[in-house]
Order: structure tokens, then C-alpha cells, then sequence
């Protein structure tokens, strides 16, 4: 090779590493919000000893944990794992990067049980194959789901390693968006709705259980009569023309978000201008944002856009205007990362410590819901901003929360007992926790 | 040729252009019509909507071109894409600090072209140097382009949600367009890279014997690539907020979605040139798909959609790869006549 051409790539080289090592630096934004630690550090003295209530387990665990996606909530949750929550109960991780499939997630399993992990927990695959293969190499296996029709028979106890799942509240996720939508929809229903069932068609329960409960809410407000079963509406893989004897336009689109077919496909819908209130199942206020602003332009119209999303970014959402001066996202459903993922922490912590038979209910393995945060408005997200985030760290499940799940914190602690815990965290007892 | 004639065979280029799209926007508006009761150009949201699939369809379409055309098959220009935008994006906005809105939405891009360029050079330097098939360097720069991009910012690739708001305006859109192309012309058709670029085409190992420097020449096809995908992807991200990164290869799927805007360019450059082809094919896919979306109104699925985009690419190819034998059939019908009229004035003269 050339002197020069050398001293040419060397450059470029050198370039690229400064280029890369600024791009993947981290920006820290102060904030006046506390953080866990220094709460927990300034808790009242009713609590327990200091000592015991923060000593450090002996005895060390290893937890394989199998992602289905990259987004934001992962990294999250790696970060509150690893940093957070692993130096407390002297726990280990083992992070998989985004899983295709099922041969991926056997794979991950696979190189956890040759790394000596303990257990697993699975976003990904959830079912009994995974839970089988852990059985054989005596690790815990605990779940992101709840029932559904892939993974019945894990809850019907076809594998002793199987602890337990966690999901979302869903009944109360659907609730929310079928009082919010009876609450502001029109008395005529002219404005039309368009629904994106997303992966309803595929089984995922939260997506069939918000398309369900807004086509029922609708339903009711109108007295409509639908030509089909809500059931084949929700469930089917094509685009369905809801019709009704009311002539209400109601449009339930499925797909994936994630696919590229996704927005251009619901582009085309919402630039008919024939839908003022866009209801989605998964984490979308920011993709469509951009055409829902110029259709909202182009039509003079207000579309209410309802959608699941993150904390991280409702804040932003509820601070852009449309070209009304409404905000350009009215109701956004959130996911408390960090309860959601320390839950699914204890659950697993539980089954290691106490035998799997310590998260059963009545002989069997059960399953664990934390609420949604229903955020109507930019008040309710600026109180949520700054934690459960990257930039702050500072998390809502603190070790104060996460004890409360534990059973080697609380003895006569039961898997019924878990359950009305997690029940009683809702929004205002979110908000009531970080004000502590 | 004489002026006249020049001209007549200008104006016929000329029109030969303009009226494929035109065929496009007026077959797609009548099945659209008949079908769904709406025009195919609605509002001003289809028009912008369209304006800017165009400039992304357009941009990576030419960035492949600046390779394909040469015999090169890059598979790396999606990921390639995927890098300038993750790294140069991310980049720029922690550099941005408080600068306004529209300044920051133009360093994002700039930023990303350079990164996109550096991307590019570094893929045409390793094809100069190791000597490797394009097709399987390009496999094997996607992985490594892709794992990059997927460690940048834990994940989460670039999220503009709320930023750069310009580079989404349709003005922004048109100067874009403006510039890509007359820039691209100059380069293709006027300058001395744009000659040796042709000359190499013809035929590679002549071009090298008469002096022509065919590695820089393929290194700098390889940056102005990295360039043109990086436009691309900066306009899709915009408009969907978010990047996310891929891996597995995924960020191949770009390659081929812009394959047939590409070859229809192509097709079309015979009249004019590679750049105002490829504009004019990008619009006509465009216009094409537009309609197609406006059956999801019906409850088409995207899927079929793409079933009969890929359908539409797929009678083109075989039309192009057959389109000699009509010329050939013409032309034997018409010496076949000749050769009867030679024989019958043969025999009244006999």
C-alpha cells in the first residue's frame, strides 16, 4: 500500500472514530427531581434498618433476559437491570439483542444455560417450547404475557419451571380509551374513526383488547348494529370497512408498525380527511405525526389522535400544537417501564429464592398486571417527566417498590398479595411515590 | 442532421418523457376515480406526500444508478443510508445545541451526507483495494454498517420527533430536487469525472488503456452514492420521525424497493439522461403507488399493493428484455414488404 494512501486512511480513520465517539456520547440534563437513591437515603425512620432493609444478598443469580424489539423501553430497562436493580439483589444479566424468532430466542436460552444463567425471562417467544427447554436445564422461566392462545397451556402447568407472566393491565388500558372515546366523540359520530388494530390479528391480547373495547364503546354510544362479529372485525389480518346501520365510518386497519407497509398505508386514510379520531394500538403519536398535521392543514379539520406510548416522549406530544392550537396528541397510554420490568424482576427473584411454587396460585402458575398511566394532557406529563428515563435514571420501581414484591423482604408475602399491590398503582400513586 | 430534424427528434425525446408519467397520473386518477370517488391528487397532503417520496425514491434510486450503471451492484446503500443517517443525524443534533429549528434541520442533513460520503469512500476504497466482487463487498459492509448503527445511541437509531420540521416543507422539498439534479447533471453529463464515467461504461478495459484512472473513478461513485442514499434517508426520517436500526441484512429492502424506479429511469435516460430519467421513472413509480394507496380507502391491503407494484416491475422487465423483438419484428415487416415491391417492379420491368 502507498505512504500516502496510508496516511490517507489513517486520516479517515482517526475521523471516523472522533465522529463515532461523539455521536454515541450521552447528553446529562439536570433535573431537580430526587433521585431513587437519594430517596430511599432520606426515607422516614418507621422503615426498617437502613442496614437490613438495603444489605445485599449473598447469594448471586444470573438472568438471561430475551428481547423482542429495540425500542427505547429496552435500553431502559437494561440500564435499570444492570445498574439498578443487579447491584441491590446481587443479580446478574445476560441482554439479548432484538430476537427474530423462535430459533432465536432457543438459541439466547441456549447460551444463557451454557453461561450458567438461573433463569430466563422472555419477551419475545413466551411459550412452552422455551419454557421446556428451560425445565431440562433447571432454569426459571417467567413470561411477558398473559394467557393467550400460544401459551394456554404454560398456565395450565405444562412446565415446572414456568413462575409466572406479567403483562399490562389490559381490560383497564381499554377502558381508558372507551370512556375517553365516549367522552369526546361527537353525538352523530360524523367525524369517523379510524382504528389501527396493529397485531390484533396475531394474538397479541392488548391490541385485540383496546380494538374490542373501542368498537364496543362506539357501539354503545350510537346503538350501531355492525354486519360482522366484533370478534372476525378485530381479528382479521385485512383492512375491514366497518359497516353499520348508522352509515358511521369506522375503518379498522391491521399490520405492524414496524413493517414499512404500515404508514404508507395508513397515509392514504387519513388524507381523505374522513376520520377525526385515529386510535391506535401501539406506539405510533410520533410517526403519524408529521401527516396528521398536514392533513389537519390541508382539510381544516382536528383529528384526535388516541395512541399507546412512552413517558420519555409524551411530554414532547402533549407540547406540539396543531395547526388549531390543540395539542396534536390527546390521550396517550403509557407504560410504567420500570414497574412493568420490576415486577417481572420479583416474579423471577421470587421464583429463585422460594421455588417456582411460590408465585402458584391454587397449584397453578398465574399471572401478574401493572396499570397503564392514562395522560389526558400535558399536566399529567410534565409530573412523569424526568424519570424512568436515560438522561435522569431516576426510577419510579425504586428498591422501596421492588421490596414490596419480594417475599425474602416480606415473608407472608403471597402471589395474591403482589396482585392487590400492583393493583394499587395507578397514576396517582405514581405521582404520590415521586413526590416522596 | 439538419437543425429541423434536430429539433423534431429533441421535442420527441422530450415528449416521449413526459407522457410516461402523464400515462401513469391519468390511468391511475381514472381507476381511482371509478373505484374509491376520489382524485388521486386529493389536497395539498397528496401532493406533498408525493413531492416527497419522489426526492427519497429519486435520490437513492440515482445513488444506485451511480454504481449499477458500471456494472456494480451495491448492496450496501441501504445500510449505508442507515449509517450517515443514525451517526450524522445523532451527531449533528448533539452538536446543534440552540441553534433555530430550520439551521438545525439543514446541519442534520448536511452531517448526514458527509458521514454518508466517509461511508461510501470507505466501501469504494476497499473495492479498489481488494479487488472484491461488489455484489458480496456489499453483503459483507451491510453487517458491519448495520452493527454500527445499531450501537449508536443504545439502540434506538434517530429519533426527530419534533425536529427538523423544514426539511419536511415543500419548498425545502423543491430546492432539494432542484439542486440534486442540476449538481448530478453537471457531474454525469459535463464534467470530466461524468466523461470518464461514460467512457468506462462503454467499455472498462479500453477506458484503463487510454489513461482514464478507473479507481478513483469508482471511488468517487462510490461517495457521491453514499451522498444521494443519505438525502434519501434523512427525508424518509423526517416524515416518520424515527430510524430505527435493522440488522440481518434488513436494510437491503431499500435496495430493491428502488430498483424499479431506478431501471424505469434507465429506460427513460435513452431520451434524455440518466438524472432527468431516473427523476421522471421516481415519479412515475410514485404516482403509480399513490394510486395504489388510495385503494386501501376500498380495504385494500398493503400487501396487495405490493403485489401489484412488484407485478407492474415485473411485465416492465420483461417488456425491456424482450423490446428489441418488436423493433426486430418492424423492421422485418418491413423489409419483407420491400423485397415484394423490389420483386413485383422487377417483373413489370421484366
Amino acid at each position: 500500500m502507498k505512504k500516502s494512501t496510508k496516511k490517507l486512511m489513517a486520516l479517515l480513520l482517526a475521523i471516523l472514530m472522533l465522529v463515532a465517539l461523539t455521536a454515541c456520547s450521552e447528553q446529562k440534563t439536570e433535573t431537580e427531581t430526587p433521585s431513587s437513591e437519594q430517596r430511599a437515603e432520606t426515607a422516614g425512620s418507621g422503615s426498617a434498618k437502613p442496614e437490613e432493609a438495603n444489605a445485599v444478598p449473598e447469594k448471586s443469580y444470573t438472568i438471561g433476559v430475551a428481547e423482542a424489539q429495540a425500542i427505547e423501553d429496552v435500553t431502559i430497562r437494561h440500564e435499570y437491570y444492570e445498574k439498578y436493580l443487579g447491584p441491590l439483589y446481587n443479580v446478574k444479566f445476560i441482554f439479548s439483542e432484538r430476537l427474530e424468532d423462535d430459533n432465536a430466542t432457543k438459541a439466547f436460552i441456549e447460551n444463557c444455560i451454557d453461561m450458567g444463567a438461573d433463569a430466563i425471562i422472555d419477551f419475545k417467544s413466551c411459550n412452552s417450547t422455551m419454557a421446556k427447554l428451560c425445565e431440562e436445564n433447571n432454569l426459571v422461566y417467567v413470561i411477558n404475557s398473559v394467557p393467550r392462545s400460544t401459551n394456554y397451556d404454560l398456565y395450565e402447568g405444562v412446565s415446572s419451571a414456568f413462575a409466572g407472566g406479567v403483562a399490562g393491565n389490559m381490560p383497564v388500558t381499554g377502558s381508558y380509551i372507551a370512556d375517553w372515546l365516549t367522552e369526546n366523540s361527537s353525538e352523530d359520530g360524523s367525524e369517523g374513526f379510524l382504528i389501527s388494530s396493529c397485531m390484533a390479528s396475531t394474538g397479541v391480547v392488548e391490541h385485540i383488547e383496546i380494538t374490542t373495547r373501542a368498537l364496543e364503546a362506539l357501539q354503545k354510544k350510537y346503538g350501531l348494529t355492525y354486519t360482522q362479529e366484533i370478534g372476525s372485525i378485530v381479528m382479521s389480518p385485512d383492512p375491514v370497512i366497518v359497516e353499520n346501520d348508522k352509515g358511521i365510518n369506522i375503518y379498522v386497519y391491521p399490520g405492524s408498525p414496524n413493517r414499512d407497509t404500515w404508514l404508507p398505508g395508513i397515509v392514504p386514510l387519513l388524507t381523505t380527511g374522513n376520520y377525526g379520531f385515529f386510535i391506535s394500538c401501539a406506539e405510533t403519536y410520533d410517526t403519524t405525526a408529521n401527516v396528521v398535521d398536514e392533513v389537519e392543514r390541508a382539510k381544516n379539520i382536528d383529528i384526535k389522535v388516541v395512541s399507546l406510548g412512552a413517558m420519555s416522549s409524551a411530554s414532547l406530544a402533549f407540547s406540539n400544537q396543531d395547526v388549531h392550537g390543540n395539542v396534536s396528541v390527546d390521550l396517550v397510554i403509557a407504560t410504567c417501564s420500570t414497574a412493568q420490568s420490576g415486577t417481572l424482576f420479583a416474579v423471577t427473584y421470587n421464583a429463585l429464592t422460594n421455588g417456582v411454587e411460590s408465585q402458584y396460585i391454587d397449584g397453578l402458575p398465574t399471572y401478574y398486571t401493572v396499570n397503564k398511566l392514562r395522560l389526558a394532557g400535558l399536566g399529567e406529563a410534565e409530573t412523569l417527566k424526568g424519570w424512568d428515563t436515560m438522561q435522569t435514571k431516576n426510577w419510579i420501581a425504586d428498591q422501596e417498590f421492588i421490596d414490596q414484591l419480594l417475599i425474602i423482604k416480606n415473608p407472608d408475602l403471597d402471589p395474591a398479595g403482589m396482585k392487590e399491590f400492583l393493583a394499587s398503582i395507578d397514576y396517582d400513586a405514581i405521582v404520590e411515590m415521586i413526590s416522596r | 442532421m439538419s437543425k429541423i430534424k434536430k429539433a423534431h427528434v429533441t421535442l420527441y425525446n422530450v415528449l416521449f418523457t413526459v407522457m410516461i408519467p402523464l400515462c401513469v397520473l391519468i390511468i391511475m386518477e381514472m381507476l381511482v376515480r371509478c373505484f374509491t370517488g376520489v382524485h388521486l391528487i386529493d389536497s395539498q397532503v397528496d401532493f406533498i406526500t408525493l413531492m416527497r417520496r419522489v426526492v427519497t425514491s429519486f435520490c437513492f434510486a440515482l445513488g444506485l444508478n451511480c454504481n449499477l450503471a458500471l456494472g456494480r451492484m451495491d448492496l450496501s446503500a441501504g445500510s449505508q443510508m442507515y449509517l450517515a443517517c443514525i451517526l450524522g443525524g445523532n451527531l449533528a443534533m448533539n452538536l446543534t445545541g440552540s441553534l433555530g429549528e430550520a439551521a438545525e434541520g439543514i446541519f442534520i442533513l448536511l452531517l448526514s451526507m458527509l458521514v454518508g460520503a466517509f461511508a461510501g469512500a470507505l466501501v469504494g476504497f476497499l473495492y479498489v483495494k481488494l479487488r472484491i466482487l461488489p455484489m458480496v463487498l456489499g453483503l459483507g459492509v451491510a453487517l458491519v454498517y448495520e452493527c454500527i448503527s445499531f450501537i449508536v445511541n443504545n439502540n434506538q437509531g434517530l429519533i426527530m420527533y419534533g425536529k427538523g420540521r423544514v426539511l419536511s416543507n415543500w419548498w425545502f422539498l423543491g430546492i432539494t430536487v432542484i439542486v440534486v439534479m442540476a449538481v448530478m447533471t453537471y457531474l454525469f453529463q459535463y464534467s470530466y469525472f461524468g466523461f470518464n464515467r461514460r467512457a468506462i461504461r462503454g467499455n472498462q478495459k479500453l477506458a484503463a488503456d487510454v489513461g482514464i484512472n478507473i479507481y478513483s473513478n469508482a471511488v468517487v461513485c462510490y461517495i457521491l452514492a453514499g451522498v444521494l442514499v443519505a438525502i434519501a434517508g434523512i427525508f424518509t426520517t423526517v416524515y416518520e420521525t424515527r430510524l430505527y436500526p435493522v440488522l440481518g441484512m434488513s436494510s437491503n429492502s431499500y435496495v430493491f424497493v428502488n430498483l424499479f424506479p431506478m431501471a424505469v429511469g434507465m429506460w427513460l435516460a435513452r431520451k434524455t439522461n440518466p438524472v432527468v430519467g431516473i427523476f421522471v421513472g421516481a415519479l412515475s413509480v410514485q404516482l403509480l403507488i399513490l394510486g395504489l394507496g388510495k385503494f386501501s380507502v376500498i380495504g385494500m391491503s398493503s400487501y396487495m399493493q405490493t403485489c401489484i407494484r412488484y407485478l407492474c416491475w415485473l411485465v416492465f422487465t420483461i417488456y425491456r428484455m424482450n423490446e428489441d423483438r418488436f423493433g426486430y419484428a418492424k423492421e422485418r415487416k418491413e423489409r419483407i414488404a420491400l423485397a415484394k415491391a423490389t420483386r413485383a417492379t422487377m417483373a413489370a420491368a421484366g
